[in-house]
C-alpha cells in the first residue's frame, strides 16, 4: 500500500472512531429539562430567597447541615457531627476532609467563616436568620477542619437554621471581587456570582442566558461521588405561559415541572401517557390572617366564630384538591408539631354562640364590612374568598373581596391599621423548626411582615416563643412551642385552614424525586435518576 | 441645511428623553409597595429593609435621587433590579437584541406582505381580491396576539411539528457578539444554529406581524386609492406608461408618506409591546422583562426600559422625519 492511501485510510479511521466516541458520549449523557415560568436567577447564597433561587444556589453549594428526611431535624453534611458549648452560646463544627469546590481546591474552616460573615454583612437573603445571634467576626477558624461559632444568646433553632447556609469558595471569590462597598473584599464577588457559581454542590453552573435558561452540568469530583442515571446535564428553561409548561411536559419536550401549575393542570397531566404527578404534603401553612387589633377581630369570640362558620372541607377537597387541614400554624409535618389542639370544623351553631358572648351587638357585626385581600392573579386565593363570603353571609357577615399586588400587600403589612381583616397567606418553612411558624407570627419583635399580619399579642405566648427561641434543650424547647400552638389556636389568632400539597409532573422515566419538606430543596437534581 | 436639521432634532432628541426620565422617576416611585422589602423577601428585619433603603439611596430626597440617576446613566448604570439583583443597564444589554430580533422580523414581514397587499387591494377595489384583504386586515387587527400565538403553536408545532413551541433556540446558543441570534450565527458560520434560531423565530415574528401587517396594508390601500383617482396618474395611464412603473414608482412612492408615519409608529409600539407574543413563546426579551418589572414593583428597572422605549420611539420617528424628505421633496426644501 502506497504512503497517501495508507495515510487517507489511517484517517479515514480515526475520524470514524472519533465520531463513534463523540457519538457514544452523547448518546450516554443523561440530560433532564426542567420547567418553570419563575425567572429569577441566583446563585449567590447570600442573597437568595425565593424557590428558584434557593434551587440554583443548593445544586451548586453545601451546607454545613442537610434536611434529608421530612419532618426530622437536619443531618450532618459538610459538618459530619458538633459539640455545643454547656452555655448554649458556643457550637464547633468538625468539618468533613477532601471536600472539594468546583475549581478543584479543597473546602476548609476558612471557607465556612468566611462565608458567615460576607452573609452578615450583605445583609440580604437569609442573614435575617442569625441577626442579633451573630455579627461578624463571630465565626473562628481553630484548625483547617474545625470552626467555632460564637452566638451572641442562646438561640435554640441554630442548628435548624443552618439549612439556609451555603459556602463559598474563599479564594475564588477574592480573586474576582470588584470595588465595593466592603473595603477590602470590595463587593464581596457579588457581581462574580451573577451569572456563575463559587460552590462545592453536585452541578456546576455551564451557562446562563437571562431570562431564558440555565445549564448545569454534574461536578465529577463532587464528594458524595456519582452513580449511572444519574444527572449530567441539567436544562433549567425558563417558560413563563403555563399552558406551555404542561404542552411541553405532554409532548416530553420536559421531564420535570414546576409545582405552581394549578391543580385543573396538574390533574389533566396525571392522565396523560408517559406523565406522572408526584404529591407530597408540604411544610407549608395556607391561612387566613384575621387582624387581632381590628374590630370586630379584637374580640376572640368573634375570631372563634369564623373559626366554626368556615367549611374547611370544601375549601380542600374542592378548591386546593387535596391537603391536610392546618391543625394550627404549625405544619402537620413540621418537628415540633403539637396535634393536641382545638381542631375547627364547620359548626354553624357553635359559631352562633360565640357571636352571642361577643362584645359587639349584632346590629354592630352586620353594619361592619369585613375585608378580604389576595394576591393579585392567584386564582386558590380568589375561590377561597367566595368561599368564606358564602360561609360567613350565614352567620349575617359582609365580605368585601379585593386582589391586590403582592408589593402592595407587603406594605399594608407594616402596619395594623392598613392591615385589612383577612389576608390570604402561604407561609412556607425555610428551617425544620416550629419557630419559623410560632415566634415569627405571634411575636411582637417580629411585626411587620406579611407572616405576622394577625397583629396576635399575648403576653403569654411572647414570653413563650422569646424563652423557646433561648432553650438549648430540644425536647423542651418543643414543649414550649406546643404550648404557643395550643394556646393560639384556642384564641382563634388566624383562621388555620390547610397545610397544602406540593405538586410536580415528572415524565414516567424520571426517578428519585424527594421532597423534604424545606423550600427549594427539592430541587436538587442529585437525586435524580433517568431510567430508560 | 440637512445638518442644522439633524442637530436640531438631536437636542430635542434629548429634551424628549429628559422629560420622560423625569417622569417615569417620579411616578416609578411613588407607587404603592416598598421595594427594599420585595428585594429582601417577606421575612427581612426592619433594620435590613432601612439598610438596603440607605444603600439604594431610597430615603434621600426624590431631587436627590435624580441626580444620582442621572450620573448613573452616564456611567451606564441604572440601578440595582431588585428581581435580577444585577444592574438594570447589564439586564437590558441581554434582554433588548431578543426584542429587536423579533420587533425587526416582525416588522419586516409586516412591510413584505403589506404593502404589496394593499397595492393589490386598492387595485382591485371591492373585488374579491379586496374583500379577503380587507377580512384579513380586520382579524389582524381584531384577534388577540395571545390567542393566535397559540393557535400556531398547535397547529404548527403541537399537531404538525413544524417548528418549536417556545423559546429563541434548542441547542447552544451562537458565540454572542451582537446578541442577534441570527446574525450572530451568520458571523460565526454558525449554520445549525442559524437554522434551529430561525425556526424559533419564524412563529413568534409572525404572531407579532399580523397587526401591523393589517394596518400597513389599510393604510397603503386607502392611500392608493387617493393616488389612482389624481390626475398625474390618470395621465401617466393615458400616454401609455407601463402599468409597474407607474405604480411602483410613482404612486406608491406618493402613497407611502403616510405609510412610513404609521410604520415608524408601529415599531416604536412593537418595541413595548412585544410582551405578550414573548409571554407566549417564552421569548426572553425586554417587553416580558418591562411587564414583569412593572408587576414587582421593581423601580429602577421599569424606569430602565421605559427608557429604551422612549430611545427607541424617538430615534424611529428621526430616521421616518429624514425619510419624509427623500420620499417628498418639498417637506425636505421647507426645511
Amino acid at each position: 500500500m502506497n504512503k497517501p492511501i495508507r495515510f487517507t485510510l489511517v484517517g479515514l479511521v480515526v475520524v470514524l472512531l472519533g465520531g463513534l466516541a463523540i457519538g457514544v458520549v452523547h448518546a450516554e449523557e443523561v440530560v433532564l429539562t426542567y420547567v418553570t415560568h419563575q425567572e429569577t436567577m441566583c446563585f449567590d447564597p447570600a442573597k437568595s430567597v425565593d424557590e428558584t433561587e434557593l434551587g440554583n444556589v443548593f445544586n451548586t453549594h453545601d451546607l454545613l447541615v442537610y434536611p434529608l428526611e421530612t419532618g426530622k431535624a437536619p443531618v450532618p453534611w459538610l459538618a459530619e457531627s458538633w459539640d455545643v458549648s454547656e452555655d448554649g452560646l458556643t457550637y464547633t463544627f468538625h468539618l468533613r476532609k477532601g471536600v472539594l469546590f468546583h475549581d478543584g481546591t479543597e473546602l476548609t474552616a476558612e471557607d465556612v467563616a468566611f462565608s458567615m460573615d460576607r452573609m452578615l454583612r450583605i445583609n440580604m437573603g437569609f442573614s435575617w436568620l442569625w441577626k442579633g445571634i451573630l455579627d461578624p467576626g463571630d465565626v473562628e477558624v481553630i484548625d483547617p477542619y474545625t470552626v467555632s461559632f460564637h452566638l451572641n444568646t442562646t438561640f435554640g433553632p441554630f442548628i435548624a437554621t443552618l439549612v439556609e447556609f451555603g459556602v463559598v469558595n474563599k479564594d475564588l471569590i477574592m480573586a474576582n471581587m470588584k470595588e465595593g462597598e466592603f473595603g477590602e473584599f470590595g463587593d464581596y464577588g457579588q457581581e462574580y456570582l451573577e451569572t456563575t457559581d463559587a460552590g462545592s454542590g453536585p452541578y456546576t453552573v455551564e451557562s446562563v442566558e437571562l431570562g431564558d435558561r440555565i445549564i448545569f452540568r454534574k461536578f465529577d469530583n463532587y464528594w458524595r461521588g456519582w452513580e449511572e442515571g444519574q444527572i449530567d446535564k441539567v436544562r433549567w428553561l425558563i417558560i413563563p405561559e403555563p399552558a406551555t409548561i404542561v404542552v411541553m411536559m405532554k409532548k416530553g419536550e420536559a421531564d420535570m415541572s414546576e409545582q405552581w401549575l394549578s391543580p385543573e393542570a396538574f390533574e389533566d397531566l396525571a392522565a396523560s401517557p408517559g406523565v406522572v404527578v408526584e404529591e407530597n404534603p408540604q411544610m407549608q401553612l395556607f391561612f387566613l390572617q384575621m387582624n387581632n387589633q381590628k374590630p370586630p377581630f379584637d374580640d376572640v369570640n368573634v375570631r372563634r366564630a369564623i373559626s366554626y362558620a368556615f367549611d374547611y372541607e370544601t375549601a380542600i377537597e374542592a378548591i386546593f384538591k387535596g391537603g391536610a387541614q392546618a391543625e394550627g400554624s404549625v405544619p402537620v409535618l413540621m418537628p415540633g408539631h403539637n396535634s393536641d389542639i382545638t381542631v375547627y370544623q364547620r359548626d354553624l351553631e357553635k359559631a352562633r354562640e360565640f357571636l352571642a358572648k361577643s362584645k359587639y351587638s349584632k346590629e354592630e357585626l352586620k353594619a361592619m364590612t369585613l375585608t378580604y385581600v389576595y394576591v393579585y392573579g392567584i386564582e386558590i386565593e380568589r375561590k377561597i374568598g367566595l368561599l368564606l363570603a358564602d360561609n360567613l353571609t350565614e352567620i349575617d357577615f359582609n365580605v368585601e373581596i379585593r386582589s391586590e399586588l403582592w408589593s402592595t400587600i407587603v406594605d399594608m403589612a407594616t402596619k395594623a391599621e392598613s392591615t385589612p381583616h383577612f389576608t390570604a397567606i402561604y407561609h412556607t418553612a425555610k428551617y425544620p423548626s416550629p419557630d419559623s411558624h410560632t415566634y415569627l407570627i405571634y411575636n411582637p419583635k417580629a411585626w411587620g411582615n406579611y407572616i405576622s399580619m394577625s397583629w396576635y399579642e399575648n403576653p403569654e405566648v411572647t414570653e413563650l416563643t422569646d424563652n423557646a427561641r433561648t432553650t438549648a434543650d430540644t425536647e423542651e424547647r418543643y414543649r414550649l412551642y406546643g404550648k404557643v400552638q395550643r394556646i393560639t389556636t384556642d384564641e382563634a389568632a388566624a383562621l388555620f385552614i390547610a397545610n397544602p400539597i406540593l405538586r410536580r409532573a415528572f415524565r414516567d422515566h424520571v426517578k428519585g424525586y424527594r421532597y423534604p419538606g424545606i423550600l427549594g430543596y427539592d430541587l436538587v437534581f442529585y437525586n435524580l435518576k433517568i431510567e430508560k | 441645511m440637512r445638518g442644522t436639521y439633524l442637530l436640531y432634532r438631536l437636542i430635542y432628541m434629548v429634551l424628549v428623553l429628559l422629560g420622560v426620565s423625569l417622569l417615569i422617576f417620579f411616578l416609578a416611585r411613588v407607587v404603592p409597595g416598598d421595594p427594599a422589602r420585595l428585594a429582601l423577601g417577606p421575612e427581612a428585619t426592619q433594620e435590613q429593609v432601612a439598610s438596603l433603603r440607605h444603600k439604594l439611596g431610597l430615603d434621600r430626597p426624590l431631587y436627590a435621587q435624580y441626580y444620582v440617576f442621572i450620573r448613573g446613566l452616564f456611567k451606564g448604570e441604572l440601578g440595582m433590579s431588585l428581581i435580577t439583583k444585577r444592574d438594570v443597564f447589564k439586564d437590558l444589554i441581554q434582554r433588548l437584541p431578543a426584542t429587536l430580533e423579533l420587533v425587526v422580523t416582525a416588522m419586516l414581514i409586516a412591510i413584505i406582505g403589506g404593502i404589496p397587499l394593499g397595492v393589490l387591494s386598492a387595485l382591485h377595489k371591492d373585488r374579491t381580491i379586496d374583500q379577503i384583504s380587507r377580512v384579513f386586515a380586520f382579524a389582524g387587527v381584531s384577534f388577540p396576539r395571545f390567542w393566535i400565538g397559540i393557535m400556531f403553536q398547535i397547529a404548527f408545532a403541537y399537531i404538525l411539528g413544524l417548528l418549536p413551541i417556545t423559546g429563541r433556540i434548542s441547542g447552544d446558543p451562537p458565540t454572542h457578539i451582537t446578541g442577534l441570534y441570527l446574525l450572530d450565527s451568520l458571523i460565526t458560520r454558525d449554520f445549525p444554529a442559524f437554522v434551529d434560531s430561525f425556526k424559533h423565530l419564524v412563529l413568534p415574528a409572525l404572531t407579532l406581524s399580523l397587526s401591523p401587517l393589517a394596518q400597513i396594508t389599510r393604510i397603503t390601500r386607502a392611500n392608493m386609492i387617493e393616488q389612482l383617482r389624481k390626475d398625474y396618474s390618470i395621465v401617466m395611464r393615458t400616454i401609455g406608461m407601463p402599468e409597474a412603473v407607474n405604480i411602483y414608482k410613482y404612486m406608491l412612492k406618493n402613497a407611502f408618506t403616510s405609510t412610513l408615519t404609521v410604520i415608524g409608529l408601529l415599531t416604536g409600539w412593537m418595541i413595548g409591546n412585544a410582551f405578550v407574543v414573548e409571554q407566549v413563546f417564552s421569548w426572553p426579551g425586554m417587553a416580558r422583562y418591562g411587564v414583569n418589572s412593572v408587576l414587582r414593583n421593581d423601580f429602577n428597572a421599569v424606569v430602565g426600559v421605559t427608557l429604551v422605549i422612549g430611545v427607541g420611539y424617538v430615534v424611529i420617528n428621526l430616521i421616518v422625519d429624514l425619510l419624509y424628505g427623500y420620499l417628498d421633496p418639498r417637506i425636505r426644501l421647507k426645511r
